[in-house]
C-alpha cells in the first residue's frame, strides 16, 4: 500500500507545482476582483442614497421607498464576483485538457518520461484527477473565504439603515452559483459525482485521441455521446412511459448515481487499457 | 518534506475552509426549537387524527423557515428526514401517508389527495392520462385501481366515461365499497363547464360510465361549483357551493357565495339548502349533514334532516374573531380549517395573540371542548415564540 | 536478452514493421542500421511501450515490458524528455525520486565527464548539452540495458567525441546496449552486432567482428552494398 500510495503523492505533488502557478492567479484574480466589487458596489450605492437625499431632501423612509437597501446578495450577483469563477470555472475546465496535452507539445515531449516511470501509468492518470479537483477545490475555498472577508465589508460601508438583513448564509442559499459550488445542501455529493464522471469522461477522451489519433476523436466523441445518453436516459422515462410518477425522484438518484458509477468505472478501465497499451508518444 | 509543502499547504486551506464553513453553517442556519403539543383542556390524544405541515419560522433559525410536520400527536422537521425520503415525500399529508405506506400502490398514480379515497380495507383511485402526464392521450379514459390493503391485491380497470367533453378533471371521489362516486368537471368544446356525477361499482365493473346526475344542470348555475374539503370520503353527501366572482378592481376580485348544496350518494339528488343571512358552513359526517351559522362570534351547528329542510340546532360554539369571516375558497373547496369528522367538530384558528394555530376538538352534540391546544416550545424558558402556519391539513379518518 | 519476435506495426495503410525479429544481449552493443524513415524509432519505441505494436511479441529477459521493468532498461530518445523549466539538478531529483535505480554517484561522474552546470535550466542549453542531459538521465541509472535513438543527430563534432567515448568508458561496463544510428563510421569499432533494416524488414544480420574477419567488410561496406546496389 506505501509502495503504491507515495508515487502517487509524489505525482500529485508534482502536478500540483505544475499546476500552482495558474491556481495561484486564478485565486489572485478571484480575490483582487471581489474586494473591488466589496468595496466599489456599496460605494457607488451610498452614493446614490446621498445624492438622492440631498437632491430631493428626502426623509429615510421616502429614500427607502425609492431606492430599497442593499443586501449582500445583490453585491454577490454582480459580475465582480460572478466573473472569477466563470473564469475560474473555464480556466479549470481548459486545464483539464491541457494537462494532458502539454506533455506531448511544446518544446520537449515530457510524455517520454512520465511513460517511462516505473509506476503503474494509472498512477499518472489518477495524479492529474486529484489536481484537477485540489484546484476546484482550492477556488471554491477561496470564494468562501473571499466572502467571509466581504461581509463585514459590505456591512461597514453601507449604512445599517440601508443594509438589508439577509445574513450571509442566506445570501448563498440565494445565489444560483453557490448553490452548486459550495456544499450547502446534501445533495452537494451528486454535484461532486457529476464533476467527477465529466471530467473522467474526458481524461477517456483525451486518451483515445492520443492513442488513435484522428480516429480516436471520433471514438472519442461517440464514447462521450454513449455515456451522456446512458446518464440522461432515465430522465426521458417519463416520457417514454407518458407518466411523470412511474420512478420516484430517490429512486431516479439512485439509478442516475448507479449509471453515474458504471460510467466511470468503464472510463477508468478503458483509459486503463489505453495507457497501458494502445498510447503513442 | 519541504517539497510536498505547496500540497500540505493546499489541502490545509481547504479542509479549514470548508470545516469552518460546515461549522458556520450549522450555527448560522440555527438549531429548529423542539417543540411540543401543549394540551390546555381535554385529551391530549384528540389531537392524532390532525396531521398538518406547516411553515415555521424562529428568529433562532435566521430567516430560513423550516416545515414542520404534525402527524400521529407527533412534531417533527420535515427536514430532520433522510434525503431519500424527503426526495419522495409529499406535502399533501393524505397523499404522502399513501406514498410512505402503499408505495407500489402509488407508483404511476396522481399526486393528488382528492383522487384517492381510504377505507378500512381498501385504497381506492380514479385518474385520467392528463393526471400523470402534461400530454394526457384520451381524455374521457379513467384508470381505476382498488387496492385491496390485506392482500395487497390491486385491482385495475380502464373505463370509458361517456361525454363529449375535451377536457375532464377528477374532482373528488367517495367511496361505499364497491360502489365509487366520481365528481368530473368536464369542459365541452363550446367551453362550458359541467360537474357530472358517475357512479362505477368495482364488483361490477363495466367499461363505460353514463352520466347519473349532471350538478351544474340539476343547480340550475353557471357560478363556479366548490367541494366542501373532503376528508373521509365514505359520506353519505357531498357538500357544495356555488360562488361567483365581483371584479373589484382591474386586478382583485372577491367571491361571493351564491348557493349551499349537497349531493345524496345514497339518492342521488341535489337538496339545496336555504340560505340566511348569516354566513353558512355546510359539514357532512357519515351519513348527517350539518349546517353551521356564524354569528359575530359564535356559530350555531344545526342537523339537517335529510327528507325534509328542517334545520334542529345542536348547539353554538365560540369562535375566535378571526375565524368568523368567511371561509377562503381554496382551490376547488371549501372548510379548510373546520370539519365535522365523527360527531367531533376540528378547528384550528390562529387568535391574535398568538401567532400559531391553536387546535380545538368539540363535541358538537354536548358542545364540550374535548381538546384545546396548541404547540410550544419544549424550553418554556425560551421567551419568544415561533410563528407557524399552517399550509396543509387534513384530518385521518383512520386515527379514530 | 532483449527479444522481439514477429513484430509488426502500421501506421494507417504504411506498414512500418513487417515481421521484424532480432535479440540484443547483455554485455553487447547491437547497432540497428537503416535510412532514415525504416521504423528504428518504432522499434525502440515498442520496446518500451511507448507505442502499441499490431502483431508480435517483444520480451526483455523473458518478461513484457510493465512498470518496474523501467528500472531495468533505460532509453535515451534524441528529443529532449524532461521538462525544459526544469535545471539539470531539479531533472536528476526528479529522477532520483521515482527510480530506485539512480545511482547518485555515478550521475555526478557524468555530470564531470560532460562538464555540465547543474544549475542550468534544460530549456537555456545548447542542442549538444541537452544530448548530453538525455545520456545523462539514461547511463545514471543501474540498468541492464540502455536504448539509445541517434545520439549523434544534430550534434557538434566535439560532443560527437565525448558522446563516443561513453562506449568505451566504464559507464557502459557489461550492460546491453542498444543502438539506433545511420551515422555509423563514429562507433563502428565498437559494434557487437548489426541489424540491417529495409522496408520494414531485416535484411541482413550478422556480428561485425565476424564479418570483418571472414569477408573483410566493415559495417559501412556492407550498408553500401544494400542501399546503393
Amino acid at each position: 500500500m506505501k509502495k503504491s500510495l507515495s508515487p502517487l503523492l509524489k505525482l500529485t505533488n508534482f502536478e500540483l507545482s505544475r499546476l500552482s502557478k495558474f491556481l495561484f492567479t486564478l485565486m489572485g484574480l478571484t480575490v483582487l476582483a471581489n474586494l473591488v466589487g466589496y468595496i466599489y458596489i456599496p460605494m457607488k450605492f451610498m452614493d446614490k442614497i446621498n445624492k438622492f437625499t440631498i437632491e430631493s431632501s428626502a426623509t429615510t423612509e421616502e429614500v427607502l421607498n425609492s431606492l430599497g437597501t442593499l443586501s449582500f446578495y445583490d453585491v454577490t450577483m454582480s459580475l465582480w464576483i460572478v466573473a472569477p469563477i466563470a473564469i475560474g470555472v473555464s480556466g479549470l475546465l481548459f486545464y483539464s485538457i491541457f494537462i494532458w496535452y502539454r506533455e506531448w507539445f511544446g518544446k520537449n515531449t515530457f510524455a517520454y518520461r512520465l511513460l517511462m516511470l516505473p509506476v503503474s501509468r494509472m498512477t499518472l492518470f489518477f495524479s492529474k484527477f486529484i489536481v484537477i479537483f485540489i484546484g476546484i477545490f482550492t477556488l471554491i475555498s477561496t470564494q468562501i473565504v473571499s466572502l467571509f472577508i466581504g461581509y463585514p465589508i459590505v456591512s461597514a460601508i453601507v449604512d445599517s439603515t440601508y443594509f438589508s438583513s439577509l445574513g450571509l448564509i442566506e445570501s448563498m442559499y440565494m445565489h444560483p452559483l453557490f448553490l452548486i459550488l459550495f456544499p450547502l445542501e446534501p445533495n452537494y455529493f451528486l454535484i461532486l459525482i457529476v464533476g467527477a464522471t465529466v471530467l473522467l469522461v474526458m481524461f477517456t477522451l483525451i486518451l483515445m485521441e492520443r492513442s488513435f489519433a484522428s480516429k480516436g476523436i471520433l471514438f472519442g466523441i461517440g464514447y462521450a455521446m454513449v455515456a451522456l445518453a446512458i446518464v440522461l436516459f432515465p430522465l426521458f422515462l417519463s416520457d417514454i412511459f407518458n407518466n411523470n410518477y412511474l420512478i420516484y425522484g430517490s429512486e431516479l438518484v439512485i439509478i442516475e448515481v448507479v449509471l453515474m458509477i458504471i460510467v466511470s468505472i468503464s472510463s477508468l478501465f478503458t483509459s486503463r487499457y489505453l495507457i497501458n497499451n494502445k498510447i503513442t508518444v | 518534506m519541504s517539497k510536498y509543502i505547496k500540497l500540505s499547504s493546499i489541502i490545509l486551506f481547504i479542509a479549514i475552509t470548508l470545516t469552518g464553513f460546515g461549522l458556520y453553517k450549522a450555527q448560522a442556519s440555527g438549531k429548529q426549537p423542539e417543540l411540543k403539543i401543549v394540551t390546555s383542556q381535554g385529551k391530549p390524544e384528540l389531537i392524532e387524527p390532525v396531521q398538518a405541515y406547516g411553515f415555521l419560522s424562529h428568529y433562532s433559525a435566521g430567516n430560513y423557515p423550516s416545515t414542520l410536520k404534525l402527524n400521529n400527536g407527533s412534531l417533527s422537521y420535515l427536514e430532520d428526514e433522510s434525503f431519500f425520503k424527503q426526495l419522495d415525500s409529499n406535502i399533501n399529508p393524505f397523499t404522502d401517508h399513501l406514498i410512505s405506506n402503499y408505495r407500489s400502490f402509488m407508483r404511476g398514480k396522481s399526486r393528488q389527495a382528492n383522487q384517492f379515497a381510504e377505507t378500512d380495507q381498501y385504497i381506492l383511485y380514479a385518474g385520467l392520462q392528463s393526471d400523470v402526464f402534461f400530454e394526457g392521450g384520451n381524455q374521457n379514459e379513467v384508470t381505476l385501481a382498488a387496492l385491496n390493503k390485506e392482500t395487497e391485491e390491486e385491482e385495475t380497470f380502464s373505463v370509458q366515461l361517456e361525454n363529449d367533453s375535451s377536457y375532464n378533471e377528477i374532482r373528488a371521489i367517495y367511496v361505499d365499497y364497491p360502489s365509487v362516486t366520481l365528481l368530473v368537471r368536464t369542459h365541452s368544446r363550446s367551453d362550458k363547464l359541467n360537474n357530472v356525477v358517475y357512479t362505477f361499482d368495482v364488483e361490477n365493473p363495466e367499461d363505460r360510465l353514463t352520466e347519473e346526475v349532471n350538478l351544474t344542470r340539476e343547480i340550475g348555475s353557471d357560478d363556479s361549483l366548490y367541494i366542501g374539503k373532503p376528508f373521509d370520503q365514505t359520506e353519505r353527501y357531498i357538500t357544495l357551493q356555488t360562488a361567483r366572482e365581483n371584479m373589484d378592481s382591474m386586478y382583485t376580485y372577491t367571491e361571493e357565495v351564491t348557493g349551499y348544496y349537497a349531493y345524496d350518494i345514497k339518492e342521488k339528488e341535489v337538496i339545496s339548502i336555504p340560505s340566511t343571512e348569516e354566513n353558512m358552513r355546510l359539514f357532512t359526517d357519515n351519513d348527517k349533514l350539518y349546517v353551521g351559522k356564524v354569528a359575530k362570534d359564535n356559530m350555531g351547528i344545526y342537523e339537517l334532516k335529510d327528507d325534509n329542510q328542517n334545520m334542529t340546532l345542536l348547539g353554538k360554539f365560540e369562535l375566535s374573531p378571526s375565524d368568523t369571516s368567511n371561509d377562503a375558497l381554496g382551490y376547488n373547496h371549501f372548510n379548510q380549517n373546520m370539519t365535522i369528522l365523527n360527531g367531533k367538530l376540528y378547528t384550528y384558528e390562529y387568535p391574535e395573540d398568538m401567532n400559531r394555530p391553536l387546535f380545538k376538538v368539540t363535541d358538537i352534540r354536548t358542545q364540550e371542548i374535548l381538546f384545546s391546544g396548541t404547540i410550544e416550545q419544549k424550553d418554556s424558558n425560551n421567551e419568544e415564540s415561533p410563528f407557524i402556519d399552517i399550509i396543509e391539513y387534513r384530518l385521518n379518518p383512520m386515527a379514530n | 536478452m532483449i527479444e522481439l519476435k514477429n513484430v509488426h506495426k502500421r501506421f494507417g495503410r504504411k506498414k512500418v514493421l513487417d515481421g521484424i525479429s532480432f535479440t540484443a544481449n547483455k554485455s553487447e552493443i547491437t547497432c540497428l542500421v537503416g535510412v532514415n524513415g525504416v521504423g528504428k524509432t518504432t522499434i525502440l519505441n515498442a520496446i518500451m511501450n511507448l507505442t502499441p505494436i499490431n502483431k508480435g511479441d517483444i520480451t526483455i529477459d523473458g518478461k513484457k515490458m510493465h512498470a518496474n521493468l523501467y528500472n531495468k532498461v533505460a532509453f535515451i530518445p534524441d528529443v529532449a524528455i524532461m521538462l525544459p523549466s526544469m535545471t539539470v539538478h531539479e531533472a536528476m531529483d526528479f529522477m532520483k525520486d521515482y527510480y530506485s535505480t539512480w545511482n547518485s554517484k555515478r550521475a555526478k561522474e557524468i555530470v564531470r565527464f560532460f562538464r555540465l552546470n547543474i544549475s542550468d535550466t534544460i530549456s537555456e542549453l545548447s542542442k549538444g548539452n541537452q544530448a548530453k542531459v538525455n545520456l545523462l538521465m539514461g547511463l545514471a541509472l543501474d540498468v541492464d540495458y540502455i536504448l539509445m535513438d541517434e545520439p549523434f543527430s544534430g550534434i557538434d563534432i566535439f560532443t560527437r567525441e565525448q558522446i563516443t567515448d561513453v562506449f568505451s568508458s566504464r559507464l557502459v561496463e557489461d550492460r546491453g546496449v542498444l543502438i539506433t544510428t545511420h551515422e555509423i563510421m563514429d562507433i563502428e569499432h565498437l559494434i557487437d552486432k548489426v541489424v540491417l533494416l529495409d522496408n520494414g524488414k531485416i535484411y541482413k544480420e550478422f556480428n561485425a567482428e565476424e564479418m570483418r574477419e571472414t569477408e573483410g567488410k566493415s559495417v559501412v561496406d556492407v550498408m553500401r552494398e544494400v542501399y546503393n546496389g
